[in-house]
């Protein structure tokens, strides 16, 4: 659990639960078959900070992220932004919710409307939010488009007409126009060029810095997660294992799961991840039919008889950190 | 591999995607080819392999001397026979490299069959033994499963061994891990690793990830806009690279060990090829540029023995020295660990 006493709280996730239903039931199954996507998870954000979520692809990171953005109900817990339930939200409290709440997505190519300008996929925002209309728009447009890096004489340009880097500056100046207090960003700059990648990377914090901004920033990449995040939480088979300030986390990694994830990343610096001691065996388990105990126990080297009866809960390690294993940091 | 361009037809006009690029890959070598997109990296390694689609795409210069015969001039059949067994690709997409339709001991015996003539029952033992080779658990029975009842990391697996399964002498594996999850990308990179110990394979890594290329290679080409921009061997591309676009490469790239400081960032983006500017094509982008770049398009310079840098300012981008902090890179701590004699 991320805890900064000072800081009011962005975002809270408590214990929040999705299943999903797997298989219909069948002629010779009688019950449905589940899939916990997102198991039990509690985190929070601080106002203003950023929150990397990483983990390998089934591990519920972007279910988490559809959940926070109310396009999948949650099946049990909460969901606080700026310490009210969004899940109740009806109405106009809805609408407010949908604005507060900005989104940034992976594919640059798709996520923008070929026939739309620049100016009207921008200002499309204050359609939706006529409440957050400035009062002159087009040189808040102007303004928006500078502040990502895109010359406001571009306005009347097709997404056709710019690069990756620029499509995603696009993306990212449409959902900052309602002036939201939290972006997601699910895996915003894996499409990109490493020297476009920087630029985009860099813009999102300079936004941060200048606006206060959350952001909950999902990404494979734990380079790029490092660089951007201040809190980082681990996912496994739905499951936060080990979260905390990202420094902490990356200079040392409790649970056997993110040690073996950060080396496994190549790098200049050090070999461990190629000695062989932390290599991942196999692959995830089906998320259908999880294993008893700890999830992460079949892939395991440290795994012992505890691990397959208890599931270990997440318990604090020092300040700001929490892990869920039976043998922390050995 | 010789002054080889490849032009693209498009309707932008002639866009020269690989221009005048020679490189040379000795026995058991791994050479990383490292470039963004549009670089041309990818196009170089279809013209090795003649996989290039022409028309649009032209050769239009250049020789690809394979164990001394030059490719370009053998015969279409001729070609195909070298391509398919002592040449073998592998691409970032496992996925659509294997047909959905059949099942993975299928396809990966179909090779003896097609090549080598060889029985179904002979093609399907060996279909087993390569699938263990590249650590598919139960090989035995999972040669008979369809493509899609694999994960991706074992897609790509089984991929590898139809790729291995003649024997190659040369494997050119294009951004072989790039839709892979980071573990599984590991594990892959360090089958490729073993296989090539193993065999004796050469090896022509693409990639757009220079630490993957830093573990991996022997040697660096670092490709922008269609040319060959600095070469050299794995310890003079990372340890005094010579050319801007190189170190900037660098800076850009988020590094664990560096935490949050700030990247360095290169401005602008990737040139359209068919619009390439008349001096150097990354002056526009160059923190280093001066008014010759602009006018002037930079030859290849050696800066030192195997290390070469088209760059007009190569010598002082060089003495610039290691673009990381003393003792990062693993290669220096070895060296350490030597001098100590443990």
């Amino acid at each position: 659990m991320i805890t900064e006493r000072d800081a009011p709280l962005s975002l809270e996730l408590r214990s929040v639960h999705k299943r999903f239903e797997s298989k219909k039931p069948s002629l010779f199954s009688r019950s449905p078959k589940y899939i916990n996507a997102v198991n039990g998870v509690t985190l929070s954000v601080p106002a203003g900070k950023t929150l990397g979520l990483v983990g390998e692809s089934g591990s519920g990171k972007s279910t988490l992220a559809r959940l926070i953005l109310r396009l999948e109900d949650v099946t049990s817990g909460d969901i606080l932004l700026s310490g009210k339930s969004i899940l109740e939200a009806t109405g106009p409290e809805l609408r407010r919710f949908r604005q507060q709440v900005q989104m940034v997505f992976q594919d640059p190519f798709g996520s923008l409307n070929p026939r739309m300008s620049v100016g009207e996929l921008i200002s499309e925002a204050w359609t939706v939010h006529p409440e957050k209309r400035p009062e002159d728009p087009s040189s808040r447009l102007a303004q928006l488009m500078e502040q990502v890096g895109l010359r406001p004489e571009w306005s009347s340009r097709y997404p056709g007409q710019f690069s990756g880097g620029q499509r995603q500056r696009i993306g990212i100046s449409r959902a900052l126009a309602v002036g939201p207090d939290l972006l997601v960003c699910d895996e915003p700059v894996s499409a990109l060029d490493v020297s476009v990648q920087a630029q985009i990377l860099k813009l999102l914090k300079d936004i941060q810095r200048e606006t206060g901004i959350t952001y909950i920033f999902i990404s494979h990449d734990l380079s790029v997660v490092r660089y951007i995040s201040d809190h980082v939480a681990v996912m496994y088979l739905g499951s936060v294992v080990e979260s905390g300030p990202a420094q902490s986390v990356y200079d040392n990694p409790m649970h056997p799961y993110t040690r073996a994830l950060l080396a496994a990343v190549p790098s200049f610096q050090d070999s461990d991840g190629l000695d062989g001691k932390l290599r991942l065996q196999g692959e995830p388990p089906d998320p259908a039919d999880p294993p008893s105990g700890c999830p992460f126990r079949t892939r395991c080297w440290r795994a012992e008889m505890r691990c397959a009866d208890e599931e270990p809960p997440l318990v604090p390690q020092g300040e700001d950190r929490v892990v869920a294993c039976h043998f922390p940091g050995r | 591999m010789s002054n080889l361009s490849v032009e693209f037809d498009t309707q932008e006009g002639i866009v020269k995607a690989v221009d005048d690029v020679s490189v040379s890959l000795n026995r058991g070598e791994v050479l990383a080819i490292v470039g963004e997109s549009g670089s041309g990296k990818s196009v170089t390694s279809q013209a090795i392999i003649g996989t290039l689609p022409i028309p649009p795409g032209q050769i239009t210069g250049g020789q690809i001397y394979f164990d001394g015969q030059n490719l370009l001039e053998l015969a279409p059949a001729k070609r195909r026979a070298i391509a398919g067994a002592r040449i073998a690709m592998i691409s970032q997409d496992a996925q659509s490299a294997l047909d959905s339709r059949f099942t993975v001991g299928y396809q990966i015996g179909e090779m003896f069959r097609h090549h080598r003539g060889w029985s179904w029952k002979k093609s399907r033992a060996a279909a087993v033994d390569l699938l263990d080779k590249v650590r598919i658990p139960n090989a035995a029975s999972r040669v008979n499963d369809y493509p899609h009842q694999f994960s991706g990391g074992m897609q790509q697996r089984a991929v590898i061994a139809a790729a291995i399964s003649l024997e190659p002498d040369l494997l050119i594996a294009d951004e072989p891990t790039t839709a892979l999850d980071v573990t599984v990308q590991a594990e892959v990179m360090r089958l490729l690793q073993d296989l090539k110990t193993e065999l004796g394979l050469s090896m022509i890594l693409v990639t757009h990830d220079l630490a993957q290329a830093y573990e991996t290679a022997d040697r660096v080409s670092v490709m922008y806009a269609g040319r060959i921009v600095e070469h050299g061997d794995r310890d003079q591309i990372f340890g005094s690279p010579a050319h801007p676009y190189t170190r900037g490469l660098f800076a850009a790239t988020p590094r664990m060990d560096q935490g949050d400081a700030e990247l360095m960032v290169i401005p602008g983006t990737t040139p359209n090829l068919a619009a390439l500017p008349q001096g150097c094509a990354f002056a526009p982008r160059c923190s280093n540029r001066q008014d010759s770049c602009v006018r002037e398009r930079p030859q290849a310079v050696t800066i030192a023995e195997g290390h070469t840098s088209a760059c007009l300012f190569a010598s002082d981008v060089h003495a610039f020295g290691s673009p990381f902090p003393k003792g990062a890179l693993d290669s220096e701590r070895v060296g350490e660990r030597h001098d100590h004699g443990t």
